[in-house]
């Protein structure tokens, strides 16, 4: 009974999952390199576009290369990382502690709930100027600007995981007679973890968004302040170059959250298999 | 004994109705009765998981009215926790401070190994059947060593194979640890081969209406089922389900 059980627990993912990603992967690659082919080889060459509006693959693959070596775009990507990663920790913790009292106790939803609304309601994009204002043309207004985008989406799916834990696992903690610390950490925690994680990995692509916006509102330094540059400059293959860098470290940045979150909650992906 | 509750539409419900029990230490008492007769309210407010609205409710002549360390439960679903492992749901009591880590350790490893489940501790309840699932919900309910166990219908989920293999297995742990047991049933068969007394409750409002002493010998097998002694037990119980159909 016992070895049955483990057998079958390994042999699925291997014999299920990893033949048929590897097929998807295979097309999927095949399809990007079909597409940059003929952008390059057939697009080009018959329209015969001027490289100021549209250049080509490779000329964008050289911009990304001479740039990453050349110093300055490289620059820029720290700065921009930097950005995002202290945004979005400072967002997404404070919208997980606030999420704490809002659903714990109807009270404090009532009181801070229209507040947390209408902060999410302003178009970040709007009073990213005054941000400039208050806080520089440095790191720090790009800090806050990203907080407040990552803040709502962990916010709302901490709230609603926070309140998931079914009624007969509350009843199960009342007969252990457990104090309000111990439902928490043992029990409204775990079963809000998916939501949350859910919430982080939104936030993860909206920072990216976030602080490149805050960038092009003013700032020297960043990817976002790159892409201006190159705009000006007529420099098209640059633009192209860091929005493909943009891309890359949207996707990757999502894909760890993603890869952490099927690590904390492991018993989601079991349960759905 | 008396709960009481006004409903949303402001009707007032008597759930039970002046209930009158005592129960001794040690035995096996099952509850019986058709739904919406109170029985799992009775346990639930043993249990102290609600209030009850008139007299009074003591477990070795102390009063109960909220949750306390005397008392394990062990609820129709196993309300496992999917994020620990079995061992953890198991041990949950140390977590929470209801027992020292050792004593439930200690505890753990014996009635692990008695349900059956020894080499299964570390594995997640996604991975177990549900009367496996079940055996470590009841497991946990005891690794506290609570004086009163209350089960409210814990093999009404399982497959008919199962419950009865469960039935069996419950009776020996019983009937190694002597613990008092308050067991919620709506089967007459299981009630009669688990208790050492049953309590016929009928409903609107909630009242016992019958307290038959089950005088079978122990350990009890699957094939008494069948006997004639078990059977006179099990109609016993059953006739009171039949008039109360005809008085309706």
């Amino acid at each position: 009974m016992s070895e049955a059980v483990g057998a079958t627990m390994i042999a699925s993912p291997k014999a299920k999952t990893l033949p048929r990603v590897d097929g998807v992967t295979a097309v999927s690659v095949f399809v990007l390199i079909a597409f940059l082919a003929l952008w390059e080889w057939v697009l080009i060459p018959l329209t015969n576009i001027s490289p100021a509006l549209l250049p080509r693959p490779s000329a964008i693959a050289f911009a990304l290369w001479s740039g990453m070596t050349d110093g300055y775009l490289l620059a820029d990507t720290w700065i921009t990382l930097q950005e995002v990663f202290l945004g979005y920790l400072f967002g997404s913790l404070i919208g997980f502690v606030l999420a704490i009292p809002v659903a714990g106790s109807r009270t404090a939803e009532r009181i801070l709930s229209p507040y947390i609304v209408a902060l999410q309601a302003i178009p970040k994009v709007a009073i990213a100027p005054l941000f400039v204002v208050w806080f520089g043309f440095g790191m720090t207004s790009k800090v806050v600007i990203v907080s407040l985008i990552t803040f709502f989406p962990v916010f709302v799916n901490a709230v609603i995981g926070l309140r998931a834990t079914p009624a007969e696992q509350h009843e199960l903690f009342t007969v252990y007679g457990a104090s309000a610390w111990h439902r928490f950490r043992y029990l409204k925690l775990p079963n809000a973890a998916p939501f949350i994680f859910g919430g982080l990995n939104v936030a993860v692509t909206l920072s990216v968004i976030g602080a490149i916006v805050a960038e092009f509102v003013g700032a020297q330094e960043g990817i976002g302040a790159a892409i201006i540059r190159a705009g000006f400059a007529l420099d098209t293959a640059g633009v192209f170059a860091a929005i493909a860098l943009l891309t890359f470290i949207a996707a990757a940045a999502s894909a760890t959250v993603q890869s952490i979150g099927r690590k904390v909650v492991f018993w989601m992906e079991a349960a759905k298999r | 004994m008396s709960k009481s509750y006004v409903t949303r539409s402001g009707e007032n419900i008597v759930a039970l109705s002046d209930v009158n029990l005592s129960i001794d230490k040690g035995k096996f008492v099952a509850l019986v009765g058709p739904s919406g007769c109170g029985k799992s309210t009775l346990l639930r407010i043993v249990g102290g998981l609600i209030r009850r609205t008139a007299g009074n409710v003591s477990i070795a002549g102390t009063e109960i009215s909220a949750p306390t360390p005397g008392i394990g439960m062990v609820f129709q679903s196993p309300v496992l926790l999917p994020w620990r492992t079995v061992r953890q749901n198991v041990t949950l009591a140390a977590d929470l401070g209801r027992s020292t880590r050792a004593a439930v350790d200690e505890r753990a490893d014996r009635f692990l190994s008695l349900v059956g489940l020894k080499g299964f501790e570390n594995k997640y309840p996604g991975e177990l059947s549900g009367g496996m699932q079940q055996r470590v919900g009841i497991t946990r309910a005891l690794v506290h060593d609570p004086e009163v166990l209350l089960m409210d219908e814990p093999f009404a989920a399982l497959d008919a194979m199962t419950k009865d293999k469960l039935q069996v297995e419950l009776q020996a742990l019983w009937m190694g640890s002597q613990k008092t047991v308050l067991f919620v049933t709506h089967s007459i068969q299981e009630a009669v081969f688990l208790a050492d007394r049953i309590i016929v409750l009928a409903p609107r409002p909630g009242r016992v209406i019958d307290d038959i002493d089950i005088d079978l010998p122990r350990p009890r097998t699957l094939e008494m089922i069948n006997s004639r002694e078990f059977g006179d037990y099990a109609s016993a119980v059953r006739r009171h389900f039949e008039t109360e159909e005809v008085v309706q």
